[in-house]
């Protein structure tokens, strides 16, 4: 066997997890952090790079003269003039990247005063009848006229790099996923169930004969 | 194809990191053997692509 074969017969109770409770925190936080816990190097380095490049490259599309990352940013006021932002409940899932959003949210959640160059802030809030009125304002209807198709690109790869940490957060708690013990189970389920349905129609053809 | 049409086509140019980092994230939930796993990754990207491209084809027919 070789040494190739022989890493892929690893089962999934041979890899060492360590706490696999501190690793799902530590994965959420950072993506990939768990798993640098956890001694698994290379996986690590392919969530980190995957998720936090989807992440970062969204934030940048999404920037501009109005803003940094205005496509992260949380929004809550539904109605007219308002803005429900529930992309924001898969982006945080990427951890501390997505942190800012909060800190913007908590220090001024109208916009009027953002921090930071206006990192994540949530747009400012206009009156429906000011809507767009001024085109210096950094309202929600000025943000999208100025970053265009790349407002929505950016909430696209933000979200999808939220969602897709939520994979590896299970990967930190409980390994790969066996597909090959999955595929067993089912083949026997199947087999079980077959097994049921001839019983039942040898059955029933007893019945017939008596 | 005019020049416009064929700039916006280029849009989804996009969607390559995102095919690739779906995969390879994907792909890393399902193997701890760093070579099935970038197998496995090249193959879902592959995959993926071809059916995106299927769907664009089609919807440029139809459209």
């Amino acid at each position: 066997m070789t040494a190739t074969e022989k890493d892929s017969k690893i089962s999934q109770s041979e890899i060492q997890l360590k706490d696999p409770y501190i690793a799902v925190w530590l994965a959420w936080l950072v993506p990939g952090l768990g798993h640098l816990y956890q001694g698994r190097k290379t996986k690590a380095m392919i969530y980190a790079i995957c998720i936090l490049g989807l992440f970062f490259f969204g934030a940048i599309l999404a920037s501009g003269k109005c803003g940094l990352a205005r496509c992260v940013y949380i929004s809550m006021k539904p109605g007219a003039g308002g803005d429900m932002r529930y992309y924001y409940f898969a982006q945080v899932w990427v951890g501390v990247p997505a942190f800012p959003a909060i800190i913007q949210y908590i220090h001024d959640p109208t916009g009027e005063n953002p921090l930071w160059n206006g990192l994540m802030a949530p747009p400012l809030r206009v009156s429906p009848s000011l809507r767009g009125y001024s085109e210096n304002d950094n309202s929600i209807d000025n943000i999208r006229k100025k970053l265009n198709r790349r407002f929505e690109l950016g909430t696209l790869m933000t979200t999808m790099a939220g969602l897709l940490n939520i994979f590896a957060i299970f990967d930190a708690l409980s390994g790969p996923v066996n597909e090959e013990e999955t595929e067993r189970r089912r083949k026997e389920k199947l087999k079980k169930k077959r097994m049921k349905r001839r019983a039942k129609r040898q059955k029933d053809d007893a019945a017939e004969e008596i | 194809m005019e020049p416009l049409a064929f700039l916006r086509c280029l849009d989804c140019l996009y969607a390559i990191p995102l095919i690739f980092a779906t995969s390879f994230v994907y792909a890393a939930s399902r193997n701890e053997n760093t070579q099935n796993l970038v197998y496995y990754a090249l193959r879902m990207s592959a995959t993926l692509g071809f059916f995106m491209v299927l769907t664009f084809v089609v919807m440029m027919i139809l459209f």
